[in-house]
């Protein structure tokens, strides 16, 4: 009986064993970047910058390379399979950081793309998705100072808190959530090479607009992003210019430290509201000139700073109205509220109406020593 | 033939001489102390090397010499000797294992009886720290091998009546003799019934080492310890208040106790002593490092082979560059680490004390770097295995991590 049990533990060991793939860490290399291009021909294009860890006989050391591969076939998957065929170890996905469309990928459309990176197991939902405004060659052997690897830099900017009021960055899992919801519109971050002064760079230059997966437009309009960050509560920080409160021609700036949006809808049978009120606490940054904080001042700054944030909501939200692209999903947040009525484009019967709740605190919540009742200790 | 008394105990008191020199031929230290007293012949035996010489010569064989008997009755003969304790023994055999156990006897040939009076001088070890429980605050007594000195020190910290110090023998040929202590009214009858079962079920000619009571009382089929055992008399103490049953044995500095759980291996002799939010803060230390113990080398092999994603990326890059030179794979390289480190392990317990250390220098420093440095292994791999090493050593029980590591195989 002993036997026997011990015999059938061994056998579920071995076929659990079996069924597993184990590929040592150093027997793999590891793909960082993905890019996917598209030419006339509808051709996919991918490039690959791969990590390999290998023993130099040469040099007698272990060493880390960078590769960078590129292959053509009618899917992306014909050409991964191209780039295996001129590997010598196996590629593994589990590393990559980020993947980035080309210019011709968005306004061919990425629903083409999308559903081998869904679908294959090897891929993984973590990875930031962006759009490239360069060509992929030039962008690839850009010698970023910052990191060696570019996958690595772009995770590194992406992944990081925004300091900017800017809408988040999109990473795969969101940006496939999100285009089955509502209408089919997600957004994705645009880079692009920067090469004018001292080493070149990359930056973030705009927000690639996408409608039934196909490029609609971009936008680099930083009022019009200021107020989708507002509009789609993804705040983090950020600072807002005002008008100083003393000066006519000089500016404040407004430390954006938290922001809450809280979303309603309500429909009147002829229009749809969309209430957005938005809570802000804020800082003062920095004035042109200098400002005392006072009584009288704090409120002026507050009421600039909630001007600023409605005139900018009010400026995307009538963009995307004019362009007709249900950006801030509008139709999904109706269907949810009022489930039996069908309206095939809310958005066009919708109405923005913001209210905005700014507090501006200072090194200290007590601006007024005076007239508080204080109780100083005697001795 | 019809004899007289005094001939019958004459007679008697030949034959048993007769046994005894013949039971004890070849030894050495037997010894026996012919009298001629007022009565009668009178001879004193005992083993020279377990008794003590000057209490016989005071205390048994003076009083003997100087006793003026009326009446040759056994009686008036024990109210004369000064030995503290003087037993009446009745049979031949008796009388052996009564000088075996450092007995003196003491044989009159005007007497039916046989005297056995105490006077037994062991060797015993002094009370020392025992090195395997060190502790930073609290007790640093610790076991001898005589069982009568681990029941004093019993007994010195439990002033309780109901303190039970049940003796028994075991071992048909050596008669070992150990100690069966317990709290009466604590320790469940039940508990206190099946140790003493399992004892008086040893049927071995030669018992040396509690072992043979331990394998007895033990769960059967299961890797884990469910005896304990201590060389800490306070130790001991706390486990019998707490209704356990403890056992003592003469010739062993551990005493063990049953039940035992799992849980009592985090459980260190100081924890009771020290700072309860610090040593509480260390039983968690120890439970991690359990648990690192037996999981990390898996842990690191599932992760490097299969688990990619689950590794930052900067240290999935390191830990390939680290690995790119490493002609086996991972899982072959962790058993070639462990097994080193079961070697180094052994040699390391098998060392006399003063070559032990240099061991342990040689196996970390050297082989270690010796077999990254040869491509045996990473570097990474060095450390989860010695990190999974000493991990094991955070818990208590001596034996435990044995079985520990061979879990971790």
């Amino acid at each position: 009986m002993k036997r026997a049990i011990i015999f059938l533990i061994l056998i579920t060991f071995l076929i659990a064993s079996i069924g597993c793939s184990y590929e040592d860490i150093n027997r793999v290399i590891f793909v960082i970047t993905i890019i996917i291009d598209v030419d006339e021909h509808e051709m996919v294009h991918v490039y690959l910058e791969l990590f390999h860890a290998y023993r130099s006989n040469k040099e007698n050391s272990e060493m880390g390379q960078r590769i960078i591969m590129k292959e053509t076939g009618s899917t992306i998957g014909e050409a991964l399979d191209k780039v295996n065929k001129s590997s010598s170890q196996k590629l593994v996905y589990s590393q990559n950081k980020v993947i980035l469309f080309t210019e011709k990928a968005v306004k061919h459309g990425i629903d083409d793309f999308l559903d081998f990176l869904i679908r294959d197991q090897e891929m993984i939902l973590r990875p930031y998705v962006a759009v490239v405004l360069d060509d992929p060659v030039t962008f690839l052997q850009t010698d970023i100072k910052q990191n060696e690897f570019i996958g690595l830099f772009l995770f590194d900017i992406f992944d990081r808190p925004l300091s900017f009021l800017v809408p988040a960055h999109q990473q795969f899992f969101q940006e496939i959530n999100r285009r089955e919801m509502g209408r089919n519109v997600t957004f994705m971050t645009a880079i692009k090479l920067n090469t004018e002064i001292f080493h070149p760079k990359i930056t973030k230059a705009s927000y690639a607009i996408l409608e039934n997966d196909k490029l609609a437009f971009f936008i680099e309009d930083r009022e019009i992003l200021m107020g989708m960050t507002f509009i789609l509560d993804t705040v983090n920080q950020g600072r807002i210019n005002i008008p100083h409160p003393n000066y006519e021609d000089k500016l404040a700036f407004v430390l954006i430290l938290n922001s809450k949006t809280a979303t309603s809808i309500e429909y009147d049978g002829n229009k749809i509201y969309l209430k957005k009120k938005i809570s802000v606490k804020g800082t003062l940054d920095d004035a042109q000139g200098g400002l005392v904080l006072d009584k009288a001042t704090v409120p002026k700054i507050e009421e600039f700073t909630k001007e600023e944030i409605k005139r900018s909501c009010l400026k995307a939200f009538n963009k995307f109205k004019d362009e007709g692209i249900d950006v801030f999903e509008i139709r999904e947040v109706f269907n949810r509220v009022y489930p039996t009525i069908d309206i095939d484009n809310p958005l066009e019967q919708t109405e923005l109406m913001v209210e905005v709740d700014v507090f501006i605190e200072g090194s200290s919540g007590l601006t007024d020593f005076n007239s508080q009742n204080i109780k100083y200790p005697t001795f | 033939m019809n004899l007289s008394k005094k001939e019958i105990y004459h007679k008697k008191y030949n034959n048993r001489m007769e046994f005894l020199n013949k039971e004890f031929k070849g030894s050495f230290d037997f010894k026996c102390r012919e009298l001629q007293l007022e009565m009668g012949k009178a001879c004193v035996v005992y083993l020279d090397s377990i008794v003590d010489a000057n209490y016989i010569s005071d205390y048994i064989i003076r009083p003997l010499i100087n006793m003026e008997l009326k009446v040759a009755d056994v009686k008036n003969v024990k109210f004369e000797l000064y030995s503290h304790i003087v037993e009446t023994v009745n049979h031949e055999i008796e009388m052996i294992e009564a000088v075996l156990a450092g007995n003196t006897i003491v044989l009159l040939d005007f007497c039916e009886e046989i005297l056995s009076c105490s006077g037994r001088k062991f060797q015993v070890r002094a009370i020392e720290e025992p090195p395997t429980e060190t502790v930073i605050k609290g007790s640093r007594e610790g076991f001898n091998e005589n069982v009568t000195v681990g029941c004093s020190l019993i007994r010195k910290r439990l002033k309780d009546s109901n303190l039970k110090l049940e003796s028994i023998f075991v071992g048909d040929k050596n008669n070992q003799v150990i100690v069966m202590a317990y709290i009466e009214g604590v320790a469940p009858q039940k508990i206190i019934d099946y140790v003493k079962k399992e004892i008086n079920n040893i049927k071995n000619d030669y018992v040396f080492h509690q072992n043979i009571i331990e394998e007895r009382l033990k769960t059967k089929y299961t890797a884990f310890d469910t005896v304990g055992y201590t060389e800490k008399p306070d130790i001991l103490v706390s486990k019998l208040v707490e209704g356990r049953v403890g056992i003592i044995m003469e010739g062993t500095t551990f005493a063990i106790f049953a039940p035992y759980f799992f849980v009592e291996n985090i459980i260190m002799a100081d924890d009771y002593y020290l700072n309860k939010y610090g040593q509480n803060y260390f039983r968690l230390v120890r439970w991690i490092s359990a648990l690192i113990s037996l999981t990390l080398p898996g842990l690191y092999v599932a992760l490097t082979t299969h688990h990619f994603s689950l590794i930052p990326s900067i240290f999935v890059f390191r830990l390939a560059v680290l690995r790119a030179g490493v002609p086996y794979p991972t899982i072959v390289e962790i058993v070639i680490m462990m097994f080193f480190f079961q070697v180094l392990r052994e040699a390391g317990v098998r060392l006399p004390q003063a070559i032990g250390p240099a061991i342990s220098i040689v196996g970390a420093l050297i082989l270690g770097d010796a077999a990254i440095r040869s491509g045996l292994a990473s570097n990474v791999t060095v450390l989860v295995v010695a990190l999974s090493a000493i991990s094991l050593f955070l818990i208590q029980s001596s034996m435990e991590p044995y079985l520990f590591g061979v879990i971790l195989f």
